[in-house]
C-alpha cells in the first residue's frame, strides 16, 4: 500500500522529559510506542531543582535536600523506564536546572529529534497555561515538540473507530470509580 | 475468530489464543501491570464485562481482553491532521506530519481555515472576501499536498472561523489523535510577545488528543534501515542512572 518513498523513519532519538504528574506517564507511554514503532531509541530526562524559596534556617541543610532530589530523580526515571518495552534502548539522565533551559540544551547535546512531554491540559489553575515548561520548552527548541496532555486511548484492531470510543467512553467512568472507592 | 468465544458465557477461552497474544511488550507480569495502569487499564477493570477473560487464580494472568479486537500493543497515530497556512512553518509541519504518518501507517489530513470575513468586513463585502479566501486556501491545501510522499493520501478539509477553535473541532469530528501546527504561522502573536502564536497555543490548550508543535526546518529525512535501527545498542540501555549525567 504503501512505495518506497514513506519507508523513512521519521524519529531517531526520542527526547522524553518527565516528572511525577501523570500526564508525564501519559507521554512516556506515548514515546514508548512510537519509538518501539519506529525503532528509536529514547532519553529520559529529569531536571531538579533546588525551590529557590529555600532558606537554610528554615529546613533541612541544602546537600540533604539536593540528595532528596537526587533520589526522587532517580526514582522517577525508573518508574518511567517501567513503562517502556524493556528491549527498547534508554538512557536516563537526571540534571539539575531549570527544567525547560535543561530539556532543550539536553536534546542538543544527546541530538534529539523529538522532545516529548506531559503538559497539562485545561485545569482549574491552569486555564492561562499550557505548563510553564512545555510552553517554554516548545519556544526554545529546534525540533519538533510532541505534548501529551491527554491518557492514550485503547487501540482497536478490527473495528476500527467503533470499539475505539467505546474504549474511551468507558476508561473515564472506571477511572472515575477507582478514585471513588480509592478516596473511602 | 469468533470460535474462540463461548457463546453461552461469553468467556474467552485464554489457551486458545495465549501465545498470539503475548507482545514484545510484555517483559514480566509486574511491567504488564504498571503498562496497564498506566493505559487506563480496559484488560483488568472491567470495561467490557461481557468478554471478561475468566481467571485461575493458579495462572498467569491471561493478556488481553478480546482476541484480534483490543490488543494491549497499541496502534499509535492513525490519523494525522496538519493544520496549515501560507507560513513557511507549515510546510515545515506538514513534512513532519508526512514522515510520522509514513512511519506509522497512519492517515493524514490538512485543515485550513479561512478567516471568516464578516468577522472583519461589512456585511456587503463579506461574500467577496470569503470566497477570495476560501480559493486560496483551496490553493495552499493543494499545493503542500504535493509535498507528501506519492504513498499518501491526503484528506483535505476547509473550514471558516477562528482558526484555533476551528482546527480543533476539525480534529475532534474527523477523530484524529495527532495535531501537527507550526508554532506561529499567520495568526497573532498572544501572551504579549511569548513567541507562541495565538493558534499553537489554543491548540494546545484545547485539542483532544497529543499536539507536536514544529518550529524549525526538520532535518532531512533518514533511510529507513532496519539493519541500522539501534536495536542492538544493548550497552547503552545497560547504564545505571548513578545520579550523574550520561551525555555531556
Amino acid at each position: 500500500m504503501c512505495n518506497g518513498s514513506c519507508k523513512q523513519a521519521a524519529f531517531r532519538r526520542i527526547l522524553v522529559a518527565v516528572d511525577e504528574s501523570k500526564q508525564s506517564e501519559w507521554a512516556t507511554a506515548t514515546a514508548g510506542d512510537l519509538a518501539a514503532k519506529l525503532g528509536a531509541k529514547i532519553a529520559l530526562v529529569h531536571a531538579y531543582r533546588v525551590d529557590p524559596g529555600y532558606s537554610p534556617e528554615m529546613s533541612i541543610p541544602i546537600e540533604e535536600l539536593i540528595e532528596d532530589l537526587k533520589d526522587i530523580g532517580g526514582e522517577i526515571l525508573r518508574r518511567h523506564r517501567k513503562l517502556l518495552p524493556a528491549e527498547l534502548p534508554v538512557e536516563q539522565i537526571l540534571t539539575e536546572g531549570d527544567a525547560a533551559k535543561q530539556i532543550v540544551t539536553r536534546s542538543e547535546t544527546w541530538g534529539a529529534d523529538l522532545i516529548v512531554m506531559g503538559t497539562h491540559g485545561r485545569g482549574r489553575i491552569a486555564q492561562f497555561l499550557i505548563g510553564s515548561t512545555s510552553e517554554a520548552v516548545i519556544r526554545m527548541s529546534r525540533c519538533p515538540v510532541l505534548a501529551v496532555a491527554h491518557e492514550p486511548p485503547l487501540r482497536s484492531i478490527s473495528f476500527g473507530d467503533r470499539v475505539r470510543e467505546t474504549a474511551n467512553r468507558t476508561a473515564p467512568a472506571s477511572t472515575f470509580e477507582a478514585a471513588l472507592s480509592g478516596s473511602r | 475468530m469468533l470460535e474462540h468465544l463461548n457463546a453461552s458465557s461469553g468467556e474467552i477461552q485464554p489457551d486458545a489464543w495465549e501465545n498470539q497474544q503475548r507482545s514484545p511488550f510484555t517483559a514480566s507480569d509486574a511491567d504488564d501491570a504498571s503498562y496497564r495502569r498506566s493505559h487506563g487499564g480496559a484488560a483488568s477493570t472491567g470495561a467490557y464485562p461481557a468478554f471478561e477473560v475468566k481467571r485461575d487464580p493458579g495462572q498467569a494472568p491471561a493478556r488481553a481482553t478480546l482476541p484480534g479486537l483490543l490488543e494491549r500493543k497499541p496502534q499509535l497515530f492513525r490519523r494525522i491532521l496538519v493544520a496549515v497556512d501560507q507560513s513557511e512553518q507549515a510546510t515545515w509541519a506538514v513534512d513532519v506530519a508526512a514522515r510520522v504518518a509514513g512511519a506509522t501507517g497512519a492517515e493524514l489530513a490538512m485543515v485550513h481555515v479561512v478567516v471568516d470575513g464578516t468577522r472583519f468586513g461589512s456585511g456587503a463585502s463579506a461574500g467577496a472576501c470569503c470566497l477570495s479566501g476560501e480559493q486560496q486556501g483551496a490553493e495552499i491545501i493543494r499545493e503542500l499536498a504535493l509535498r507528501v510522499p506519492k504513498g499518501l493520501r491526503v484528506v483535505k478539509i476547509l473550514r471558516y472561523g477562528v482558526a484555533g477553535r476551528e482546527i480543533v473541532n476539525a480534529a475532534s469530528e474527523w477523530g484524529a489523535d495527532l495535531i501537527v501546527i507550526g508554532t506561529h504561522g499567520r495568526g497573532t502573536v498572544s501572551r504579549f510577545f511569548l513567541l507562541l502564536g495565538s493558534v499553537a497555543d489554543h491548540v494546545l490548550r484545547y485539542a483532544e488528543c497529543p499536539v507536536m508543535t514544529v518550529s524549525h526546518q526538520p532535518a532531512p529525512a533518514y533511510a529507513f534501515d532496519r539493519a541500522a535501527a539501534p536495536w542492538g545498542d544493548q550497552a547503552m540501555a545497560a547504564e545505571a542512572i548513578a545520579g550523574t549525567p550520561m551525555c555531556s
